[in-house]
């Protein structure tokens, strides 16, 4: 898939989707599963939990497709954001916190992705720019990003486990994110 | 540029790591899906990629399908009953042929019809055959759809046009009087054809739509809408004679089928064997002899996505294939002959 190609593709499994194409929901799902389950696990660090998010994620997507709007984002970003939604609501509902706040290690990123299995050349090609992305932006922010985005804490929780001011972890968080937009760019923002 | 406040706020939204307290705030400001930040959250999530369990599939097709089924769209519409079809469609047509100038029913319509008037008296000659076809039991075939109505519109050529009108309306009425009274089930000519009373009905709104549709064409005013209901029926008719419109034409294609997703609330998803139920190797057909399923297991040659009312609008002659704004995978070459022969049934 080209980082411009999404968009007609998506379209069309969409109104398929509507129209109760199951055939449909089988392309979503092989196209998106690896994002969908990965970033569930990631957040959740629960194999099962993670399981049941991504068939609620599916589920969410075939019982009401109109709430997509591919104006705002691809599919692929739309079931990113429900699914990490739905990840920190199960954490935080279940209070499933066996790891400390304060000790979550982030090294793991810079080795990239786990397993990617779908379109490897143009997903590889945006993983690496984001690694690149994340390693290029200050320590303090990329910790602060990694706790919030793949730990599921809240800028409160952040503050504690960084040992820093709540205000400054909302600015870091902030800093952090319009650093990244900046290095994305639009064209791997687009590929997502 | 947003000031810093909202640019914090996208920021912890787009993260979800404002308190739960917060979120609802959040959203309501900035949305549940703030634009630019949410792409860069969603970039993120790339990292975190990984294969799932092989088996989660099956579970996840199960969960969702117990929850809406396959093969219906989102908030579907119930297809009408043909007789109610018929006439909503004659009152549409009522009432725009009630809004013309005397110079609009003179305006070129049809180029073999010819004026607007015309192809009115030409709807009167195909009501008193549609009338002639319920009620009596041996009516000579007519192929000829417009040599059949050729005296009828000779005789109205110079009447006034309210009158045509009236005429017209009070023939179609009679139509759906006739078709009531009489058993449902008993099987009638049409033209060269050998149709259901409810499929005759059909045909018939189809045709009357088509003409609604040209006389719209031919006096400015926007094309006339079935509503989902009725193009629900349309579409799911269409499909379910599909085989036999491409047997009629000399096309059928024993052993292969097609799949077609229509969209919006008439849509739903056909998968349709391209020939009739006779030549097929399998049995793969429903009551009606036609094998239209949703969510068959069956592989099939090409899958089609279409809106239904250019389908319709396509069966109905009123747009060409290569007008038919669609969306196709697999044999294109095969999906390519059966909309050339979707019209087979057209009569107009």
């Amino acid at each position: 898939m080209s980082p411009q190609g999404a968009a007609p593709r998506d379209a069309v499994l969409l109104a398929r989707v509507r129209a109760g194409d199951d055939r449909a929901l089988s392309a979503v799902y092989d196209e998106h599963v690896d994002l969908v389950f990965g970033l569930a696990r990631r957040v959740t660090r629960d194999e099962q939990l993670a399981r049941d998010i991504t068939q609620e994620v599916f589920t969410y997507l075939w019982e009401l497709p109109d709430r997509v709007d591919l104006n705002r984002g691809s599919l692929r970003a739309y079931l990113a954001v429900v699914t990490h939604r739905r990840s920190v609501d199960e954490i935080r509902r279940s209070e499933r916190r066996a790891r400390t706040e304060a000790a979550v290690p982030p090294a793991e990123l810079e080795d990239g992705p786990e397993v990617g299995v779908v379109d490897a050349a143009a997903r590889d090609w945006c993983r690496g720019r984001l690694a690149a992305g994340l390693a290029q932006l200050p320590a303090e922010q990329r910790a602060a990003v990694e706790l919030a985005y793949f730990d599921g804490l809240t800028y409160k929780q952040v503050a504690r486990a960084l040992g820093i001011p709540e205000g400054t972890a909302k600015s870091r968080l902030r800093l952090a994110m319009t650093k990244l937009r900046s290095l994305l760019g639009d064209e791997i923002r687009t590929a997502i | 540029m947003l000031p810093d406040f909202d640019e914090e706020l996208a920021a912890l939204l787009a993260l979800d790591a404002l308190e739960p307290d917060e979120q609802a705030n959040g959203e309501l400001q900035l949305g549940t899906f703030p634009a630019g930040l949410a792409g860069t959250s969603a970039a993120l999530a790339e990292l975190a990629a990984a294969e799932p369990p092989g088996q989660l599939w099956q579970a996840t097709l199960d969960r969702a399908i117990g929850r809406r089924a396959a093969g219906r769209p989102v908030d579907a519409a119930v297809p009408s009953e043909p007789a109610e079809a018929f006439a909503r469609t004659v009152a549409d047509l009522d009432q725009l042929l009630g809004g013309l100038s005397t110079t609009e029913w003179d305006a070129p319509a049809h180029p073999e019809h010819g004026r607007v008037r015309d192809l009115v008296a030409h709807l009167i000659g195909i009501e008193r055959l549609s009338q002639r076809w319920l009620s009596e039991d041996s009516v000579p075939p007519v192929p000829d759809h417009i040599a059949a109505t050729r005296p009828v519109v000779d005789e109205l050529a110079t009447r006034d046009p309210r009158e045509v009108a009236q005429g017209w309306h009070e023939a179609a009425t009679a139509v759906s009087a006739t078709a009531a009274g009489g058993d449902l089930s008993r099987t009638v000519a049409f033209h060269d054809l050998a149709v259901s009373v409810p499929g005759l009905l059909v045909i018939r709104t189809f045709e009357i739509w088509a003409h609604a549709m040209d006389i719209a064409l031919a006096t400015g005013r926007p094309l006339p809408r079935l509503d989902p209901e009725r193009m629900a029926l349309l579409s799911g008719q269409l499909m379910a004679v599909l085989p036999d419109a491409l047997a009629y034409r000399g096309s059928a294609a024993p052993g292969r089928s097609a799949r077609f997703v229509l969209t919006g609330r008439a849509g739903g998803c056909y998968t349709v064997p391209l020939a009739p139920a006779g030549d097929e190797p399998a049995a793969r057909t429903d009551e009606l002899g036609a094998a239209v399923e949703a969510g068959a297991a069956v592989e099939p040659d090409f899958t089609l996505v279409a809106d239904p009312v250019d389908l319709c609008r396509l069966a109905a002659r009123r747009l060409r294939p290569d007008q038919l704004a669609a969306s196709v995978e697999g044999d294109r070459e095969l999906a390519a002959l059966v909309l050339a022969d979707l019209d087979a049934f057209a009569r107009d």
